[in-house]
């Protein structure tokens, strides 16, 4: 299965949405739905579909990243 | 016997003094309708970083049951009421008075707006047909 460049950006916009706090927030969630916006927009489906489509890959990709746990503040 | 001279004789209380008291009250009713405030944001705060940790290690990484789904969306549906209180309740605040207690309305707006997100990625009501539809458009198979 091959995840396309502009899903791989969105899930990192996501991540990098959950796990920042306090002021950041709003700056991240401005990140995260320009690049849903643009996923979207590639993807010829709506941002609605697109979200609910790719939840579960959000998983996958932390894994295969070997991102870091959050950290213990968060 | 003398009387003790009268600290505040009744003749002088202006109409001024009884609105620098009741200013004086106000003040003290405004700090603490503030501190609650802050203090219930925190405990929310406090709330939805715990609820994402579940979150991440029981939907996101692991392997979810239903009955994880419907706690997820039951604690969704809980912390998004309390916020969308809590961010009712900073329209009663000035700008100066929240940054006074380290809070910004956007701030709190977007972290009720995560969570909104959150809920639109798990609890759509799209059937699993079409949303494996989709992901064969986009990734060419279904995860």
């Amino acid at each position: 299965m091959a995840r396309p460049d502009y899903i791989a950006q969105l899930h990192a916009a996501k991540y990098d949405l959950r796990f920042c706090s306090g002021e950041e927030k709003l700056g991240m969630l401005r990140r995260y739905r320009a690049a849903l916006q643009e996923a979207a927009r590639k993807a010829g489906i709506t941002e609605y579909l697109l979200e609910a489509a790719v939840a579960r890959d959000f998983g996958e990709w932390v894994k295969q990243e070997k991102l870091p746990k959050p950290p213990k503040s968060s | 016997m003398n009387r003790a001279p009268e600290l505040f004789p009744i003749d002088s209380i202006t109409p001024l003094e009884w609105a620098w008291v009741q200013d004086l009250i106000q003040e003290v009713q405004r700090q603490e309708l503030g501190d609650a405030f802050a203090r219930n944001l925190g405990e929310w705060d406090l709330a939805v970083r715990q609820f994402r940790k579940v979150e991440y290690r029981r939907i996101i990484l692991g392997s979810p049951t239903e009955d994880d789904f419907l706690h997820h969306a039951a604690c969704l549906h809980a912390l998004l009421a309390l916020g969308n209180i809590l961010l009712m309740e900073t329209r009663k605040f000035s700008d100066s008075d929240l940054t006074a207690l380290g809070i910004a309305r956007q701030t709190v707006a977007a972290y009720v707006a995560e969570l909104e997100q959150s809920f639109r990625e798990w609890h759509h009501g799209i059937s699993e047909t079409e949303l494996n539809a989709v992901r064969e458009k986009i990734f060419g198979g279904t995860p």
